[in-house]
């Protein structure tokens, strides 16, 4: 199966300045479109105007934090197919094998390099099985 | 200036409100740890999620004292069950402010 175009992430984090980073460092990734959210809720609520192909989610946040964010998206069957990357500070071998037994694809420890991280993304999404998400 | 010197310019730029900012937000923190005295529990989780994001966004840019400062207080406002957590808050919070100064000081100084 051909691997399709990754054209448009949201990324979602409750800080302002992380957020911006993400969308300038994205931005050097031609053709991307990136759609951001300052909380799980608002997320879930944008998911379907937005459409993302890839998800990428802080993992610490007030409210709906990012693995209740991705337990919601696989318990809703329009989401649940969207792979989710977590972007986190929390990025220990033990918590990085819980997020990934929750269903993440990946998982980047913060702090990433802006420079290199929308090849990082795309590598990310080059190694995701599409016949299976 | 191609678009990658521009993104490393306009990190900088953020750098510096998030350094302005967090200082702006002791304050706030100091406020928090004086509820922890007082005996408001639910006053930790409020520290432990804004020395979180103290924690996660300096080290992004480059804050590394201010972000490992954070870090620690982080982990002590999350041990609830430290009958000394606000004491060790009150000096972590200290620490973390000498260091805020000190980027603070060094970024002026450029």
């Amino acid at each position: 199966m051909s691997r399709p175009q990754l054209r448009t992430v949201l990324y979602v984090d409750d800080e302002p300045d992380i957020r911006e980073i993400v969308q300038l460092a994205l931005g050097l990734v031609d053709d991307l479109k990136v759609a951001v959210c300052e909380s799980g809720e608002r997320a879930l609520q944008s998911l379907p105007d937005i459409t993302p192909d890839l998800v990428l989610l802080d993992v610490m946040m007030p409210g709906t934090d990012g693995p209740t964010t991705l337990q919601r998206m696989r318990a809703d069957p329009r989401f649940a197919n969207i792979p989710v990357v977590f972007v986190t500070a929390k990025a220990m071998p033990a918590e990085v094998a819980r997020f990934r037994e929750l269903g993440a694809v990946a998982v980047i420890a913060k702090p990433f390099d802006p420079m290199q991280f929308g090849q990082q993304i795309l590598t990310i999404w080059e190694g995701i099985d599409h016949g299976r998400a | 200036m191609d678009e990658r010197d521009e993104l490393q310019q306009k990190i900088a730029d953020i750098a510096g409100r998030y350094i302005q900012r967090t200082a702006g937000e002791l304050g706030g923190l100091r406020e928090l740890i004086a509820k922890v005295q007082a005996g408001n529990s639910a006053a930790a989780k409020e520290i432990e999620q804004l020395a979180h994001k103290i924690y996660g966004s300096g080290s992004m840019f480059g804050f590394e004292a201010v972000s490992e400062q954070a870090r620690e207080l982080e982990l002590i406002a999350k041990d609830t069950t430290d009958p000394r957590m606000a004491d060790k808050l009150q000096v972590r919070a200290d620490a973390l402010e000498a260091q805020v100064q000190a980027a603070l000081r060094a970024r002026g100084a450029q």
